[in-house]
């Protein structure tokens, strides 16, 4: 019997009901992500970061659509700067605005999600160990795709951010892992374990 | 000393909670965008979207496994 229990049917409806009304935004057909395109623009602007969120937990066995790309990035004002490149050579702007950013736009940013040539593209901070930047790119999987190097957030940091996440998509995602993994990495989590001791 | 240290506990406990709030947050958000784009797209549409995806998907996972990553045992479901 595994650790991960499927959500209830109630969380499931939870979800409908909460559904957010259109926007303008939201209404606009965007290209299915393409993860190629985002490496490259990525390594093209020299920026340092690990894939996170869908494309992580499909290279670690559990394969299933995800419809953005998720990259880990460190903080400082090197990773800002190449922040800002990506951006330009993605042709991205602020999901929620249309904006085009500026660089005082993305320090003070911890999350950002932003429209782009590649589609939806999530850019992350890392939060505290063992979910920091530091942590998650050195136990990372190192691959390439199409000529593009890439790390990929090894199966303990996709358990940590998933169970961080903690919605019934990210619970079915640690179910099926753990079906393939056997017993899942459990490490503390600040902010979650600390609350439910 | 000890007001310090407790300070220091504080201040840990209070960047804990903004980091949770900030992934509940952006995950809520993220949730709702889905939703919205799932609704409107049409079913050639989802088609197209569901062939792109899958051929990343594999091709992610083919890379992963060619260095040796992945599951290390066969999914074992009674």
């Amino acid at each position: 019997m595994g650790r991960f229990k499927r959500p209830r049917a109630a969380e499931r409806k939870e979800g409908l009901r909460s559904r957010a009304p259109l926007d303008a935004g939201a209404q606009e057909l965007l290209p299915a992500p393409d993860l190629v395109g985002v490496i490259g623009a990525a390594n093209s602007a020299r920026l340092p970061f690990v894939v996170i969120g869908g494309f992580s937990v499909i290279a670690n066995g559990f394969v299933r659509a995800t419809e953005d790309c998720d990259l880990l990035v460190p903080d400082g004002e090197h990773s800002d700067e190449a922040i800002l490149r990506f951006l330009e050579r993605s042709q991205a702007v602020r999901a929620h605005d249309r904006k085009r950013l500026r660089l005082a736009d993305i320090a003070g940013a911890e999350h950002l999600r932003v429209l782009s040539r590649f589609g939806i593209i999530d850019l992350i901070r890392g939060g505290l160990p063992p979910l920091d930047f530091e942590t998650v790119s050195a136990r990372a999987m190192a691959l390439e795709l199409d000529g593009e190097k890439l790390l990929v957030a090894s199966l303990p940091s996709v358990v940590g951010f998933k169970r961080l996440a903690g919605r019934p998509r990210d619970r079915l995602d640690l179910i099926e892992l753990e079906a393939l993994h056997g017993e899942l990495p459990i490490e503390p989590i600040p902010g979650l374990d600390d609350r439910q001791g | 000393m000890r007001l310090a240290h407790d300070r220091s506990i504080a201040a840990t406990r209070q960047a804990q909670v903004r980091a949770r709030d900030r992934w509940a947050q952006s995950n809520r958000h993220d949730d709702q965008e889905r939703r919205a784009r799932a609704l409107a797209l049409t079913p050639a549409e989802r088609l197209r979207l569901g062939e792109s995806l899958s051929g990343q998907a594999l091709k992610l996972l083919a890379a992963a496994v060619r260095e040796g990553h992945g599951p290390v045992q066969a999914p074992s479901r009674s």
